[in-house]
C-alpha cells in the first residue's frame, strides 16, 4: 500500500468523527518478510493534520510473520483430511464459517474437501454479533451475514473460525446454532489456536498451533478479504506513541 | 447519548447501517425461534400519547425478539389525567431503571424536550406532524428489498409521495431518508394539501398524479388526516379519490415493476381503492413485516454496544497504527 493510502487509512482511525462508527474498519496491511524473521515498525514519526493542530504520533511494533500463504494452504489441506477421516468421509457435513475470515476459510475447506473426496459439502456463515457475552462492553459492530446452505437437523456442523483464543467466540456461535437447529454433533475447526481459553472448550481441528502471551496480537490475512495471506503475531513490548503539540 | 430523532440531516452511511442490520434480522424473524439474546436484560419503555396499532406494536415486537423487556404507557390511565406533566412523567419512568424510550406525542418536537431530560437513548415514535423516522427507515428497507437487493441505496429511483403531504409526518421523515439514499422524491398533491413552504426540500412538485403515474417506480400513498384537518382542503372524498386516488385504472398505467405503498391505516375508496390495496404490488403487508426488522436494527444499535455511561468499564480494542514501513 502506498504510503499515501496508509496516511489515508491511519487519518480515518484518528478523526474522532469516526469514533464509535459502527463499521468494520479496515485493517492495515502487515508488511512483508520472511517468515521466522521479525520486522519492527517503522519509528519514524509521521506528522499528521488533526482538528486540534498538527501532532505526532508512532507505534512501533515487531511483527513475526508465523504462517505464509503455503503454510495456510498445507494447513487447511491437512484439517480437510482430517475432517474426513473422523467423519468417515463427507456425507452429512455442513461447514460454517464464523464472519468475517472464518468464511472464506470454511470456503475454501468445502474446496478441498471436494478435491479430495469428490463430495459437494455445503458451506455457510454463521454470525455471532447477536450472541455475543460483551455486547455491553464493547462498541458497537455491524452485524455480519447469517446464511445456512442447508437445515442443520442431524448433520455433523464443522464451525470454522480463523483465531481460537478466549472460546467466547465459539461460546456464542454454540447458542446461534441452538437457535437455528439440532445438528448430530458439532466441530471446531481453527486455523490457529493462540490458547487462553476462559471456557472449557477445544478445538477438533488445528491449523497451528501458536504459543501466544496474551498483549500479542495474532493477526490473519486472507486473500479473499485483505488481498494478502498469512498469520503473523504483532507484539507491542516496543510500543511508544510520541504525541506533539504544534 | 444517541438518539433517533429525525431523518433530516441523517448521513447515508447512517441510514444504511440501520438497513444493513435489519435485514439480518428480517432472516432473524424468519426462523423457526424468533428471538434472539441481543439485548438481554433491557427494558424498553413505549410512550405513547397518540393512539397507534401498528408502531407500538411494532416495536413491542422488536423489543421481545431481541430478548429486551417492554413496558408501555398510555395517557389514557396514567397520572397525566392527573395533571402530571410530560417532564414528570419522563423522569419518572426513568426513574425505574428503564434503557430506552419510544415516544410518541402530538406536539412537533417533543422527542427533543424528552431526549434533553432522560439519560437513556430517545426514539421518536412519530411527532405532530413533524417526524417519524423509524416508518421513513422501513419504507426505505422495503424498498430497497424490492429494488437493490441487500446493500447499497436507492440511487436512480423515482418515488411519488402523494396526498396529505401538509400533516404527513411520515412524509417528512422520507423525503430526507429516500433522498439521502439517492432516489428522487417527486410530491403529489392539491395545493392546499403541499405545506406552505417546501423551498429547501429536496423535491419537486407535480399538481396531477396522473402526469407523473408512469415515470413512478414506487408510488407512496398517504392517507387523508381527518384528524388534523385534512379532510377540510378539498371538495369532497369522491373528487380527490378522482385526481389523487391510487385506483385500479391508475395501477394499470404504472410501470410494470412499479409498486404502491402506504404507511398504514388505509382508508380503502378514499386515497386507495380496495383493488389495489389487495395486488401484489401493494407493498403494505411487506412494509409492516420489515417495520418489526427495522426497529430491532434500531434498538440493537442504540442499545447495543457500549453506552455513554462513565462508571461502566469500557473496553476498547487497541487501534493498531503502523506507521511507515515502507522497505
Amino acid at each position: 500500500m502506498a504510503q499515501r493510502a496508509r496516511m489515508g487509512v491511519l487519518a480515518s482511525l484518528l478523526a474522532p468523527d469516526r469514533r464509535g462508527d459502527s463499521r468494520r474498519r479496515p485493517l492495515n496491511p502487515v508488511q512483508r518478510g520472511r517468515k521466522g524473521e521479525e520486522q519492527h515498525a517503522h519509528v519514524e514519526p509521521t506528522r499528521l493534520p488533526t482538528r486540534q493542530g498538527a501532532f505526532c504520533l508512532c507505534r512501533v511494533v515487531a511483527v513475526k510473520p508465523v504462517m505464509d500463504p503455503e503454510d495456510v494452504a498445507r494447513a487447511l489441506r491437512r484439517i480437510a483430511h482430517e475432517v474426513l477421516e473422523q467423519n468417515q468421509g463427507g456425507d452429512g457435513l455442513v461447514l460454517l464459517g464464523i464472519p468475517t475470515r472464518g468464511v472464506p476459510l470454511a470456503a475454501r475447506l468445502a474446496e478441498l474437501l471436494e478435491e479430495i473426496e469428490g463430495v459437494e459439502v455445503p458451506f455457510g456463515s454463521l454470525d455471532i454479533g447477536l450472541y455475543r457475552d460483551d455486547l455491553d462492553r464493547r462498541p458497537r459492530t455491524a452485524l455480519g451475514v447469517t446464511s445456512l446452505p442447508v437445515p442443520l437437523d442431524g448433520r455433523t456442523v464443522v464451525l470454522v473460525d480463523d483465531v481460537l483464543y478466549t472460546g467466547r467466540t465459539i461460546r456464542a456461535a454454540l447458542d446461534a446454532l441452538a437457535d437455528l437447529g439440532r445438528p448430530a454433533r458439532v466441530r471446531l475447526a481453527a486455523l490457529c489456536d493462540r490458547g487462553h481459553r476462559e471456557l472449557p472448550i477445544r478445538p477438533d481441528y488445528v491449523g497451528k498451533n501458536l504459543p501466544t502471551s496474551t498483549v500479542e496480537r495474532v493477526m490473519v490475512r486472507v486473500g479473499e478479504i485483505d488481498g494478502e495471506e498469512g498469520v503473523w503475531i504483532e507484539s507491542p513490548a516496543l510500543t511508544t506513541t510520541r504525541e506533539e503539540q504544534p | 447519548m444517541r438518539h433517533l430523532l429525525t431523518t433530516e440531516g441523517m448521513a447515508r452511511a447512517e441510514i444504511e447501517s440501520y438497513l444493513d442490520d435489519a435485514d439480518e434480522f428480517v432472516d432473524v424473524l424468519a426462523r423457526p425461534i424468533p428471538k434472539v439474546p441481543a439485548l438481554r436484560g433491557k427494558t424498553v419503555a413505549t410512550l405513547f400519547f397518540e393512539p397507534s396499532t401498528r408502531t407500538k406494536m411494532s416495536f413491542d415486537k422488536a423489543a421481545k425478539a431481541l430478548s429486551a423487556d417492554t413496558v408501555s404507557f398510555s395517557p389514557g390511565t396514567s397520572s397525566l389525567k392527573k395533571g402530571e406533566s410530560l417532564k414528570d412523567t419522563v423522569l419518572t419512568i426513568e426513574a425505574m431503571g428503564l434503557d430506552l424510550i419510544v415516544v410518541r406525542h402530538e406536539a412537533t418536537g417533543a422527542p427533543w424536550r424528552v431526549a434533553a431530560w432522560a439519560s437513556v437513548p430517545v426514539v421518536n415514535g412519530g411527532d405532530g406532524a413533524h417526524q417519524h423516522p423509524t416508518q421513513a427507515l422501513l419504507d426505505s428497507l422495503t424498498l430497497r428489498r424490492r429494488f437493490g437487493g441487500r446493500r447499497g441505496g436507492l440511487d436512480g429511483l423515482r418515488i411519488g409521495i402523494v396526498g396529505d403531504i401538509r400533516h404527513s409526518r411520515v412524509a417528512r421523515s422520507d423525503i430526507h431518508a429516500f433522498t439521502a439514499l439517492g432516489a428522487d422524491v417527486t410530491l403529489v398533491a392539491p395545493p392546499t394539501l403541499l405545506p406552505l413552504d417546501t423551498t429547501g426540500w429536496p423535491v419537486v412538485t407535480a399538481g396531477t398524479l396522473d402526469d407523473v403515474l408512469p415515470e413512478l417506480d414506487a408510488v407512496y400513498v398517504l392517507r387523508v388526516q381527518a384528524e388534523r384537518g385534512g379532510a377540510s382542503v378539498f371538495p369532497s372524498f369522491a373528487e380527490y379519490r378522482s385526481r389523487f386516488g391510487m385506483t385500479a385504472d391508475r395501477l394499470r398505467r404504472l410501470k410494470p415493476d412499479a409498486v404502491v405503498m402506504h404507511p398504514g391505516p388505509m382508508i380503502r375508496g378514499v386515497e386507495i381503492d380496495a383493488a389495489v390495496a389487495d395486488d401484489p404490488r401493494c407493498l403494505v403487508l411487506d412494509q409492516v413485516a420489515n417495520g418489526v426488522a427495522v426497529r430491532m436494527a434500531v434498538l440493537f444499535q442504540l442499545l447495543g454496544g457500549t453506552r455513554g455511561d462513565a462508571s461502566r468499564p469500557v473496553e476498547r480494542p487497541a487501534e493498531r497504527v503502523l506507521v511507515g514501513g515502507e522497505q
